[in-house]
């Protein structure tokens, strides 16, 4: 007989609405074969009994539905960020809350480093918390005059370097490449705004890599794991194109060591991706049947605008506060539809980037369209960030059974530049409109999109739950959602999005035994803030205890 | 025309919308780039890409961009490219990059001045069947106008589809846009200002469609000495003289960075984020055809940019005219 584990919890909240709470769940080969009280249980068989979680309450593990593996690969960089923040092997990381801590972090980082030409990467920096104060060369110079230092900025639009690294560049007062800016002195001050200034730097690697990178991946799990993710979803990869890289990426997924399930989008157009459409849906059709119980292959994910904050978001009227800029297209109205076409047409699920409301606009457009040559049942296409979608477009998501994935990290993160700068006080109060979807009865979920900002599930719930910034101020008190709405975005919400939530996202009888393990009831918080004080203390994956790490 | 001892390579840039013609340029550059070793930067999005055999023939060297925008992506994308260009040995004999069909040229050209390389031609693809209504176009009306606002140079393509009139549209149409604009039809003679990276042999010829530029430019500076109030500049944005270019960023009172941008009779401010560290307060750049009088023109948008000074604040432009 097939050995059953019995996992007892001081509460085990199962998402499932017919049995919301149990004592404990039995587990057998890596499932679910039961929740209820003991002695329900034991009608089950014999079964070994683990008390490792008795003080604990069990969820099922947490699914993050918008992330990239690259994530895992900053932490190659130091991180001088304004908040705190924990790195994958469980570090803490204090936020850089002034300039001098900025290169206090970097000292200690040179200091590390024994190669003394190698350079000194970081990563993180946002301006808008110093005003009045502006990280230059002279600063990073004081950290080191011989190695190269770079820092990046939050928005990896800018970034400054030191006076090493400018030489290495060859950039001085003579330099005519635009974003490379001056002092009053006529001297680089050494910091580079876009691209081109920054593409200067050609001594250092970029911080961002797109090709298989399997440390990062690791890094990605190890992550997920600290924070009770049992399920992620990389959005947007360019390399399953290539044989031997699903190969790799297969291994490291199914290495019962990886912590976590993992959903690799194909990026299919915009930022990346390309090739002919109808090769790669036939491709991802037959990847899709390859997928195994930890690696899902075969959705998609499109890129339509920038963002809101880098005003390349597409908006409708009224459009940006401030300014004449409407946002920039990554791919063409015409070539995004025949994009779709191909990708809906072989049968697969597309989740699209739409930041501003004129990208949702198209994406539904063309959904409609699409439908009504092609219909096609529960194909669950999905807007995902949606942070402009109106009303009237969640209820014609609703007519079109379409899903949102709304990025309530930026309420935290941006939410006062969006309320000040971007969109003012009445947009802003609209944005990630995550009640207005389920007054409409859309499906949602809530995301990340780490590296753009930390992997952390619950702190995401409370995000969309509280709506306020780190300044107290509340960003639309009326889109707020319960604390148990938000937890369901983050599991069976963040599930059905990827056509997991029939084996994952609850604790029920048949599906995978992913638990996050939590030191208390996300569901009795007092308040939503208090969702981001509680302890992870790991995640269960298929029945195997995978501690936090640190 | 550059001279003979200038060691820097032109970097030119092939933006204009899907279907515009982009590729079938590309070929043509290829065809005629000789002995050249171009290499060429292109946007590798849809099934149909550059003609592999012309590729083959030449000494000429490609790097294929991942699909999607090239001008504002952080890395990856052009970023990567232009690793690989500067990495070529020997040296490309120049650059060219083709733009997304979406993608704006603006924020690529600075590319160009990167040590070793010098601005070549932004030369934009215009689909004479097609521009008029994408002009008008729900979804793509802005993008189309702001890549025929960053161009230094039009190809007019599928002229041999429209009729007589249609070409006259659209020439017309692109004066509306910018004053004096240079164009032609002629696919091998756009091949050749890519190549070379300068539209300086065109010639003229008046009403046909193949056109250069009558003069010389002129150009004048107009640097700002203190803030200006960016709602004032905007509200009276209509008085500032009709003029070939005029382009720069202004630091506005609430440290904003404000970017003006004049093209013959179309006129436009922008607020492009906060000022920043940068020193100084901004300036303009003005550019008028040989037969204007540049000083003048200079003067009267010092005497813009003087009454656009906070209430109460003064700031005297400082003009320079070389």
């Amino acid at each position: 007989m097939t050995e059953q584990t019995t996992y007892t919890a001081r509460l085990v909240r199962t998402l499932d609405p017919a049995r919301p709470t149990a004592e404990a769940v039995l587990v057998r080969s890596g499932r679910v074969r039961a929740v209820g009280t003991l002695e329900e249980l034991a009608s089950y068989g014999d079964s070994r009994l683990d008390t490792s979680f008795a003080d604990a309450v069990l969820m099922p593990g947490f699914v993050e539905a918008h992330a990239h593996i690259m994530s895992g690969g900053m932490w190659r960089n130091v991180y001088v960020g304004y908040y705190d923040r924990t790195s994958p092997d469980g570090r803490l990381w204090p936020g850089c809350t002034t300039l001098d801590a900025v290169l206090d972090r970097l000292r200690d980082a040179d200091q590390k480093l024994d190669d003394p030409d190698q350079a000194l990467m970081a990563w993180g920096l946002d301006p808008i918390n110093f005003p009045g104060e502006r990280l230059d060369r002279r600063h990073l110079d004081s950290v080191s005059s011989t190695r190269p230092v770079c820092v990046a900025h939050q928005s990896l639009h800018v970034m400054t370097v030191n006076t090493v690294l400018l030489r290495h560049g060859g950039v001085d007062g003579s330099c005519r490449v635009e974003g490379v800016v001056m002092a009053a002195d006529g001297e680089p001050t050494g910091e580079l705004q876009e691209p081109p200034a920054m593409g200067l730097m050609t001594s250092i690697p970029p911080l961002l890599r797109f090709d298989f990178d399997g440390e990062a991946l690791w890094s990605f799990g190890a992550d997920a794991r600290n924070q009770g993710v049992t399920t992620l979803a990389d959005l947007g990869c360019t390399f399953l194109t290539d044989d031997d890289d699903v190969a790799s990426l297969r291994a490291i997924v199914d290495d019962p060591q990886f912590p976590a399930r993992l959903s690799v989008f194909h990026m299919g157009g915009g930022l990346a991706g390309g090739g002919d459409p109808g090769a790669a849906a036939a491709r991802l059709r037959h990847l899709r049947t390859t997928s195994s119980d930890k690696l899902q292959l075969g959705h998609v994910k499109l890129v339509l605008d920038g963002s809101i904050q880098g005003f390349t978001a597409r908006l409708m009227e009224p459009g940006y506060l401030r300014g004449d800029a409407v946002g920039q297209w990554l791919i063409a109205p015409e070539q995004f539809r025949d994009l779709f076409s191909h990708f809906h047409r072989a049968g697969l699920t597309v989740h699209v980037h739409c930041n501003g409301d004129e990208s949702t606009e198209l994406f539904l457009e063309t959904v409609e369209a699409e439908l009504t040559e092609h219909p096609r049942p529960d194909h669950r296409h999905t807007v995902t960030h949606s942070q402009l979608t109106t009303p009237a477009q969640y209820r014609r998501m609703r007519a079109l059974g379409m899903c949102a994935n709304i990025f309530a990290n930026h309420l935290w993160y941006w939410g006062d530049v969006h309320h000040d700068l971007t969109l003012g006080p009445d947009r802003a109060a609209r944005m990630n409109a995550a009640a207005t979807a389920l007054r409409h009865q859309v499906p949602i979920s809530l995301h990340s999109d780490s590296p753009v900002t930390p992997l952390d599930a619950l702190a995401t719930a409370s995000y969309g739950a509280s709506r306020t910034t780190p300044g107290g101020r509340v960003i639309g008190e009326h889109e707020r959602i319960s604390v148990a709405d938000a937890l369901h975005c983050m599991t069976l919400g963040a599930a059905f999005q990827l056509k997991l939530d029939h084996v994952v996202g609850s604790l029920e009888a048949g599906k995978h035994a992913d638990f996050a393990v939590l030191d208390d009831d996300p569901f009795e918080v007092d308040a939503p803030e208090q969702l981001r004080e509680l302890t992870v203390h790991g995640s269960v994956v298929g029945g195997c205890w995978f501690p936090a790490g640190g | 025309m550059m001279s003979l001892r200038d060691e820097s390579r032109p970097f030119s840039v092939v933006g204009g919308y899907l279907g515009s013609g982009k590729t079938t340029l590309l070929n043509q550059v290829l065809t005629a780039a000789h002995g050249r070793r171009l290499a060429l930067v292109i946007n590798d999005f849809g099934a149909v890409g550059v003609d592999a055999d012309l590729l083959d023939r030449g000494d000429g060297r490609t790097l294929e961009l991942p699909g999607g925008c090239v001008c504002c992506q952080p890395s990856g994308g052009i970023a990567a490219a232009m690793r690989d260009v500067k990495q070529m040995t020997p040296a490309a004999d120049g650059v060219v990059v083709e733009v997304s069909g979406v993608g704006d040229p603006t924020g690529v050209m600075p590319w160009g001045d990167h040590p070793g390389l010098r601005r070549g031609v932004c030369l934009v693809c215009v689909d004479t069947q097609a521009v008029v209504a994408q002009l008008a176009d729900r979804w793509v009306a802005e993008t189309v106008r702001g890549q025929l606002l960053a161009a230094d140079a039009y190809l007019l393509t599928k002229t041999d589809l429209v009729g007589r009139h249609r070409v006259e549209e659209v020439i017309g149409l692109l004066r509306s846009l910018v004053e004096d604009p240079l164009f032609t039809s002629d696919r091998v003679e756009a091949a050749g200002w890519i190549i070379t990276g300068t539209t300086g042999t065109a010639s003229r010829s008046a009403g046909g469609t193949s056109g250069a530029h009558a003069q010389q430019h002129r150009t004048a500076t107009i640097a700002a000495t203190g803030p200006i109030d960016g709602e004032r500049l905007a509200s009276t944005l209509d008085e500032l003289p009709g003029v070939a270019r005029l382009k720069g960023t202004l630091r506005t009172s609430d440290e904003r960075r404000a970017l003006v941008q004049v093209a013959g009779e179309h006129r436009a401010l922008t607020d492009l984020g906060p000022w920043g560290a940068a020193a100084g307060h901004g300036r303009l750049v003005l550019i008028v055809d040989g037969s204007q009088d540049v000083a003048g023109a200079a003067a009267r948008i010092a005497a813009w940019l003087a009454a656009g000074a906070p209430e109460g604040g003064t700031s005297e432009p400082v003009v320079e005219v070389p």
